[in-house]
């Protein structure tokens, strides 16, 4: 098996930001690609990351492999990626190992986790609204929000996406127009109230730390149902948080 | 809860570090309902040395305040280090390792799905790390003691908050971010 990912950064900042949310998990890697689908113990975020064979610079894989991983140590071994690493990743018998080439050659084997493999349920959602909006503009939003409260509520208006957050502390709100220029895409189904729910401000933060390797970032939800952020990574993959909503 | 009854009386009974020969009384932890939220301050001040119980002086007001601003019907309220320091001096290193075998039995006794480590001792006694609690202050990170995976939330330590009045509102809205982290938060399935 030979894998090899030209932008190492890629993997630092999309594993870090699935770190926030689980500490063990599985990567699975076939002739698909390598995805890591896992959920956090109290079911309030669903995480699906994919990157497709296609994106890889080298992928040589055959048959399935799944491995469990401590996300935390793995976030540690990702933070030694410097800009124009690529990365490459071995699996043994019981461990697995990273490998950086860019100055050198750098290797690190961590142990393999006897994780059993998750079988997380494909949640049947169908959005009412689906916003597209740069990843840039999804961190600014969330840190616009974040030290004012711990909870953010999205009201889809016909043209207007509205983001509130309030608390003891006063008042946030965003209000971007459609035609703005921030939004890539704005489609509202629902003709009568506009769609709004609420989401705990620290779940979507949780996502924001990969925006610096994701070029769009699409948010889906519907009134008091789960929303779905998706970060488009590369040609062909993405990292998706799918948050339960807060029921105020 | 009969395991909580077997922790209340070990601290009772323990004198396993020096603490103890100063000390008034030591102090067990205070649950009210079946909490899924533990309130974990550093260690008992003089009122609380008095009465035995964690938070009743004036920095526990100012928290069940907060508390019940929010919400909180159910909540178990405890301390890492379980016998007040001569002088209300911070905890010692050892004195918070010694002591952290109580928080870490109440935990897996109780399995909360969220911590709230008041101050910076706290967070340290929980988390084990040690930044600047103006950068941790509002965070939720992921901790695991005696193989029970919890989340933490920092926020200030109330006596903090009575010595800074500018405090106060950032300390609320941390209480009532954890209430609805666990309270008001739906399920996926």
């Amino acid at each position: 098996m030979e894998l090899t990912f030209l932008d190492a950064r890629v993997w630092k900042y999309v594993i870090s930001a699935i770190a926030k949310v689980v500490s063990e998990t599985t990567m699975k890697i076939n002739e698909e690609g390598v995805r890591i689908r896992t959920m956090d113990e109290a079911k309030v975020v669903l995480v699906d990351f994919f990157i497709p064979a296609s994106d890889f610079e080298t992928y040589e894989v055959e048959g399935e492999i799944e491995f469990g991983l401590n996300l935390d140590d793995l976030t540690k071994v990702m933070r030694r990626a410097q800009k124009d690493d690529t990365l490459s990743i071995e699996v043994g018998e019981s461990s697995y190992s990273i490998i950086y080439k860019g100055r050198g050659i750098r290797k690190f084997t961590l142990p393999q986790l006897d994780v059993a493999s998750e079988s997380i349920p494909e949640p049947e959602l169908e959005f009412d609204v689906k916003v597209e909006l740069t990843s840039d503009a999804y961190r600014e939003l969330v840190k616009d929000l974040e030290p004012i409260a711990d909870t953010v509520t999205f009201v889809a208006e016909p043209s207007t996406l509205r983001v509130e957050a309030t608390s003891d502390l006063g008042e946030a709100e965003v209000i971007i127009p459609q035609d703005s220029g921030v939004l890539l895409d704005y489609e509202v189904k629902s003709s009568g109230e506009p769609p709004k729910s609420s989401y705990g401000v620290e779940h979507l933060a949780y996502i924001s730390t990969a925006s610096q390797v994701a070029h769009k970032a699409s948010l889906e939800f519907s009134n008091e149902m789960p929303l779905k952020v998706t970060f488009s990574i590369g040609e062909g993959g993405w990292l998706a948080y799918l948050v339960a909503p807060r029921l105020l | 809860m009969d395991c909580l009854e077997g922790i209340r009386e070990a601290i009772r009974s323990c004198c396993s570090c020096d603490l103890c020969k100063t000390r008034t009384q030591p102090v067990p932890p205070e649950t009210v309902g079946s909490p899924k939220v533990f309130f974990v301050g550093e260690a008992p001040g003089r009122e609380e040395d008095l009465q035995g119980r964690p938070f009743v002086g004036r920095a526990g007001k100012l928290l069940r305040e907060a508390m019940e601003e929010a919400g909180f019907k159910e909540y178990h309220i405890t301390n890492v280090v379980k016998c007040r320091p001569p002088n209300n001096r911070t905890p010692k290193s050892t004195e918070i390792e010694i002591c952290k075998r109580f928080l870490i039995d109440e935990v897996k006794c109780l399995k909360p799905e969220l911590l709230v480590a008041l101050g910076k001792t706290a967070m340290k006694g929980i988390l084990g790390f040690d930044v600047p609690l103006k950068e941790a202050r509002g965070k939720v990170y992921k901790a695991k003691l005696g193989g029970i995976s919890a989340k933490v939330l920092v926020t200030y330590h109330p006596a903090a908050v009575l010595r800074r009045r500018s405090l106060k509102e950032e300390f609320f809205m941390d209480i009532k971010k954890a209430y609805n982290m666990i309270y008001k938060q739906g399920k996926l399935f």
